[in-house]
């Protein structure tokens, strides 16, 4: 009771305190956190009313062309099959199918042949020798005739008017690349597998969507993503290396072409479901972000460079800021409000999780409603950790990350793609 | 051994010649007619052609011409003539490296011939049975006595059953029928002496020789001797089932098939000769369990002739061309383009990537060729596979593997039960019929009809056809309509209580069903319709027709 006493006598002293004293113990808070959480109520209500204005299915550009989907795939024997049976039952299904298999040892390549012969796949080509995302989904769509070209992964699935939805946004000429939400299919297998859930619905798809409102989408995700084939074709397809999706989704930027987000286009996937597997994707995924705004395209930021423009400028210096910055500031505020603060360290961390706690909770509901989608509600007990999971675990493995990117350059030698790839990534 | 031809059309008037070349170990052919004598010669080597002329015949000179023209190696042509004739014969004379009166004495003739009596076998014809006489027919025509094994006699009377039956020339298997029964003609053991008639007969010999027939007959004598065991009531039988099994039985070998290549089916069955129509009929005797089968292959058969003579090609999953060709991809490990060969190659050989323009220099440094692609030269499609496509070489037309019909081939065994029926009374007799549990499907319907009626309950008799010849079937693929029409007959049979009796023939069912009228059924068809369909993607083409009480009673 002791403890509780002193918790209320704690809180009872904020009250007291002037302004500028509030702000300076929960300045990092009022930088980095509440900024984020203040962009995320617009553009939730965007999201709304973009659905309340439209009624009924997705309206497809008037002059669609061709669709092609794409799958790459190295050792996906298990759910090749079952992802391309799902695409058929598509409400849009007029598109053709080209998988490709990334120098599997397993039977997918022997599927893959199958379902062409069965007629749900219209080409195959099978690469013995891996060699990583990016060029087996250049040799797909190499081998494609769509118009419209759409990246997806064999794990994932679909919710029925998916494809739909994500070629709407084509109905913009300007528009070079549209991005889907991906969510998490299995949220019920772990408490990390929860937590991510939360994160791909009210952080990912929230923050993509926050960014779609200011024109600084930066990132057509490889698991479910449409190019149109004009701009594909003008910054040369993928290139290898780490982050494929990422590299091609800034290239389009750089080149001029507009991004944009369906948020109806929803994909599922499979999440890590242990801590150790979580960590090490977060590593490799923040590692290729370094890797690629800073050190193969810091060109993009030179202001005294012809074809310097402001807009990229906006979403590099969010990524630096509020990204990189406060993860490396993160661990020197916590240190030094211990140091100053002493007892009341404890009662500032503590108020400021349960304030974005709250934040979380009223951005979650916000999320859910806007999706219309009931399943969600489930994993709202996992709010109470999911502030801490972000502030405190994501936030380190970030800074991990970065650190290790920035002084022993790790993405070269990086598995995801094989070492003969690696060994002929630009360095800059 | 010398091997000589003889060609006579009344092979008595030469049969001491035969028999004195016999004697002397030649291995002899004897044939008749002309189209005979030109087969056996462009069939067979022979040293000696002796060409015993007809009197007065101007064929003979044509025969010599056609020998002349179209015999393998290089045989010396003897004419046999009469002197009394001799001067038709000028001609003649030219053709034949010799020629000799028919008057003369048969050691002369053979001497001519060019061989040498050999003591060892000059004794006699070997003895076939010293107990019995076997009695053989000889067909077409029969054989000199002389050249016959000591023991056996030669059937001179048609309606008999002989032990064995000769062939000397194959037309003689036309004239089996003609000789005796069909049931007899399928169980007597047959020897060809013509080397031409392998696919009718139980022992085939190169060349007719004393020694060698009746070393071939004495092989046969244990069919024989079962042949002997079957009921007198058999030999009248007109019951292909009862052939069948009488056949196996007394030859005590299973009913296996052979490839043949010159046959639209590739497969036949040695039976198929003596019983027309076996297979339907051995697998009416596995229904049955008489007899029981093991798979020996599965062949395709174009849908249109029915033929198995196909050609397999690989072939654009696109356009069905056959003209595809497979082309190296490469991977340009410094930029990450991947695609075909012909996108990197330059006039001069050298490869340049499309995309970063960088030659490609170094095999696994610079690029690497992890697999291929077939690129079709009709409609340039490009794909890492080829579908599989068969062209008929009897029809010409071509077919997707998937549209392409299959047809398994069984070999066939007589099972305890099919042996002993074998020499019991002949199976038309007993009424046994076609039907799974024995009977035919007229006695099951039959039955049925008896006992409602008997019974005074109603009944009624649904009858579903598949559309297994028509457009459905087409449209399914051959496959697919396998898998479908086997689930169609599972759901079926759950569909209707346990005690229902259902008549299976192939696609179509017949299901008995009692305590119901005609008209209810009829009312009940949507029902049962949707019931049997709503689970099958393929169209079957079903028909349903409800056979009432007064049609049924047409069974009884």
């Amino acid at each position: 009771m002791g403890g509780f006493s002193s918790l209320e006598n704690a809180f009872g002293v904020l009250t007291y305190m002037p302004l500028w004293q509030i702000i300076v113990m929960y300045w990092f808070a009022l930088v980095f956190e509440v900024p984020r959480y203040a962009m995320a109520f617009p553009a939730i209500v965007a999201m709304y009313l973009k659905d309340r204005a439209r009624k009924g299915p997705p309206v497809l550009p008037p002059r669609l062309g061709k669709v092609s989907i794409l799958i790459a795939g190295h050792n996906e024997a298990d759910a090749i099959e079952r992802g391309v049976k799902s695409l058929k039952t598509q409400s849009f299904n007029d598109f053709e199918i080209v998988c490709v298999s990334d120098g599997s040892t397993d039977e997918t390549f022997e599927i893959m042949k199958r379902l062409q012969r069965e007629g749900l796949v219209h080409k195959v080509a099978g690469c013995q020798i891996r060699g990583g995302k990016s060029s087996a989904i250049n040799l797909a769509a190499r081998l494609s005739s769509g118009d419209i070209m759409i990246v997806i992964d064999c794990d994932c699935t679909f919710e029925h008017h998916a494809i739909a939805e994500i070629l709407a946004p084509f109905c913009d000429p300007q528009v070079a690349g549209v991005s889907a939400s991906v969510l998490v299919k299995n949220g019920e297998d772990s408490i990390i597998a929860s937590l991510q859930h939360i994160e791909y619905l009210s952080g990912m798809t929230l923050g993509k969507a926050q960014l779609d409102m200011f024109g600084q989408l930066t990132m057509i995700s490889g698991a479910f993503g449409a190019f149109r084939r004009e701009a594909w074709t003008r910054v040369n397809g993928m290139d290898p290396g780490p982050g494929e999706d990422l590299d091609i989704s800034l290239r389009l930027r750089n080149a001029g072409y507009k991004l944009a987000f369906a948020h109806r286009a929803v994909a599922y996937t499979d999440a890590p479901t242990a801590l150790f597997n979580l960590l090490r994707q977060r590593n490799r995924w923040e590692r290729d972000s370094v890797w690629l705004r800073f050190r193969k395209y810091p060109w993009v930021m030179n202001p005294f460079r012809a074809d310097f423009r402001w807009r990229e400028l906006v979403h590099n210096f969010d990524f630096l800021f509020f990204t990189v910055l406060a993860s490396v500031i993160f661990p020197f505020y916590m240190v030094s409000s211990a140091l100053m603060l002493g007892n009341a360290f404890w009662m500032v961390m503590l108020s400021s999780t349960l304030g974005l706690l709250l934040l979380d909770a009223f951005v979650f509901v916000c999320a859910v409603v806007a999706t219309g989608n009931n399943i969600h509600w489930k994993f709202f007990p996992y709010i109470l950790l999911y502030g801490s999971f972000q502030s405190y675990l994501m936030r380190l493995a970030r800074l991990y990350s970065f650190i290790d990117e920035w002084i022993f350059s790790t993405s070269r030698t990086d598995t995801f793609a094989p070492p003969k790839v690696n060994a002929w990534i630009r360095w800059k | 051994m010398a091997r000589v031809l003889v060609v006579a059309q009344d092979a008595t008037a030469i049969a001491p010649v035969c028999a004195e070349l016999m004697r002397r170990g030649a291995a002899l052919g004897v044939v008749n007619d002309i189209r005979a004598t030109t087969e056996a010669v462009q069939a067979t080597t022979y040293d000696t052609i002796l060409v015993h002329a007809r009197e007065g015949a101007p064929e003979t000179l044509l025969l010599l011409q056609l020998i002349k023209a179209q015999a393998l190696g290089s045989p010396k042509i003897l004419l046999l003539i009469n002197p009394e004739t001799a001067s038709a014969y000028t001609h003649g004379a030219q053709l034949a490296d010799a020629m000799l009166a028919s008057t003369i004495s048969p050691q002369r003739i053979a001497d001519v011939v060019g061989i040498e009596a050999e003591p060892e076998v000059a004794l006699s014809l070997p003895a076939v049975m010293a107990e019995q006489r076997q009695m053989v027919l000889c067909l077409p025509a029969p054989m000199p006595e002389e050249l016959l094994p000591e023991g056996v006699r030669q059937q001179r009377e048609r309606g008999q059953t002989p032990d064995l039956i000769l062939l000397t020339d194959p037309s003689g298997i036309n004239l089996i029928n003609s000789w005796m029964s069909a049931a007899a003609a399928a169980v007597v053991p047959i020897i060809d002496a013509s080397g031409r008639a392998r696919h009718r007969a139980d022992a085939t010999m190169s060349a007719l020789t004393g020694r060698g027939l009746a070393e071939t007959i004495r092989e046969l004598e244990p069919v024989m001797d079962r042949v002997k065991q079957l009921p007198e009531s058999y030999f009248k039988t007109r019951d292909a089932r009862s052939m069948l099994l009488a056949r196996l039985a007394v030859r005590e070998r299973k009913m296996a098939p052979v490839r043949d290549a010159n046959l639209k089916a590739t497969m036949r069955f040695f039976d198929e000769s003596a019983i027309a129509g076996v297979t339907p009929v051995a697998e009416s005797l596995v229904r049955t369990g008489h007899m029981s089968r093991t798979f020996y292959d599965r062949l395709h058969c174009c849908p249109g002739c029915q033929s198995s003579r196909l050609s397999v090609r690989e072939e654009c999953s696109s356009c069905r061309s056959a003209n595809v060709t497979e082309e190296p991809i490469i991977h340009h490990l410094r930029c990450g383009y991947q695609g075909p060969e012909h996108d990197f190659k330059l006039a001069d050989g050298s490869m340049k990537c499309p995309k970063c323009t960088h030659v490609l220099e170094h095999f696994s440094v610079d690029y690497d060729k992890p697999g291929s692609l077939f690129v079709c030269g009709d409609c340039d499609n490009t794909t890492g596979d080829t579908a599989i496509g068969f062209v008929c070489l009897d029809c010409e037309t071509q077919h997707d593997a998937e549209k392409v019909k299959t047809r398994t081939i069984y070999t066939y065994e007589l099972t305890e039960n099919g042996r002993e029926t074998a020499y019991a009374t002949p199976m038309d007799e007993r009424g046994n019929g076609d039907g799974a549990d024995g009977a035919s499907v007229r006695d099951r319907i039959r039955r049925f009809a008896v006992a409602n009626t008997s019974a005074g309950q109603p009944h009624a008799v649904l009858m579903i056809r598949l559309d297994a010849q028509g457009e459905a079937r087409k449209a399914a693929g051959e496959r697919i309509w396998r898998d479908s029409v086997a689930l169609y007959g599972s759901i079926l049979r759950e569909l209707f209580s346990p005690t229902t009796d259902i008549i299976e023939l192939g696609e179509t069912w017949l299901v008995c069903v009692a305590n119901e009228t005609r008209e209810k059924i009829e009312t009940s068809l949507p029902d049962i319709r949707t019931e049997l369909e709503k689970n099958i993607a393929a169209p079957l083409g079903a028909r349903y027709d409800v056979l009432g009480a007064d049609q049924l009673a047409a069974f009884i």
